[in-house]
């Protein structure tokens, strides 16, 4: 399946969380842990094939480096992304194939362009922010967006067929 | 000393790809054609590898974390993308 993952999604997938103390906050961390690694790992089997634009890549470095306070980490998780994911990079004519579909999503930069490298590529986009979430199921119904909180453990693992 | 060398090499090989991508200006469809046949898992070998090696990157950056609640740091940076653009 091909898909399309939000920043948040690798974040989860990266941090398994089990050392955050607060319990309510630990649980619901480990929860979405739990899926986002299972999701990731069909994507290192070659299960799944993510296309993201490079501005996810840029979002999951800054996160990465912030929570370890440590840049070398931000860049160590991103050369692993763009290993085993295609990256697509907006250069000038990629901009301009995507800028139709960016017109129709109306939402940030970000959600634009990952909505619309979605829409174009015909991926499944799978993110936590559920503000992005009800924006694209309410008027882009074109985009084919899950919720990760959401999705069970079942509903992943059938994904992958 | 001999992983550093792959490590680099592999580094490199990927800027050069970027840089490479970049020039060509190839259309969007094109790219990911070509990506495709890249990212794909040859055998099980190999897919063993890619799990390992994340498997260990995983654990060492979540041992590394040093905030006490990562989904206030994941709302700041990236939670605010309507208020950053609007």
């Amino acid at each position: 399946m091909k898909l399309s993952l939000d920043a948040n999604v690798f974040i989860y997938a990266y941090i398994t969380g089990e050392n955050i103390k607060n319990e309510r906050k630990r649980m619901e961390w480990v929860q979405l842990h739990e899926k986002a690694d299972v999701l990731y790992t069909e994507v290192l089997k070659g299960k799944h094939v993510v296309i993201i634009p490079s501005v996810i890549v840029t979002e999951v470095c800054a996160v990465i480096s912030k929570l370890t306070n440590s840049e070398e980490e931000g860049i160590s998780v991103v050369k692993e992304v763009q290993e085993y994911c295609v990256v697509v990079y907006e250069s000038a004519s990629v901009l301009e194939e995507l800028l139709p579909a960016i017109a129709k999503v109306k939402g940030s930069g970000i959600d634009s362009i990952l909505a619309a490298l979605a829409a174009k590529e015909n991926t499944v986009l799978i993110t936590n922010d559920r503000r992005l979430h009800d924006r694209l199921r309410a008027f882009e119904s074109y985009v084919d967006v899950r919720l990760l909180k959401d999705m069970s453990l079942d509903d992943i693992k059938l994904m992958s067929g | 000393m001999e992983a550093d060398v792959v490590s680099r090499v592999d580094m490199l090989e990927r800027e050069v790809r970027r840089l490479k991508y970049m020039i060509e200006a190839k259309t969007l469809h094109e790219h990911i054609i070509g990506e495709l046949h890249r990212v794909k898992a040859i055998d099980e070998l190999e897919i063993n590898e890619r799990l390992k090696k994340h498997e260990l990157l995983k654990n060492r950056i979540s041992s590394s974390v040093v905030v006490e609640d990562p989904q206030a740091v994941l709302d700041e940076v990236i939670g605010d993308r309507d208020e950053a653009f609007s």
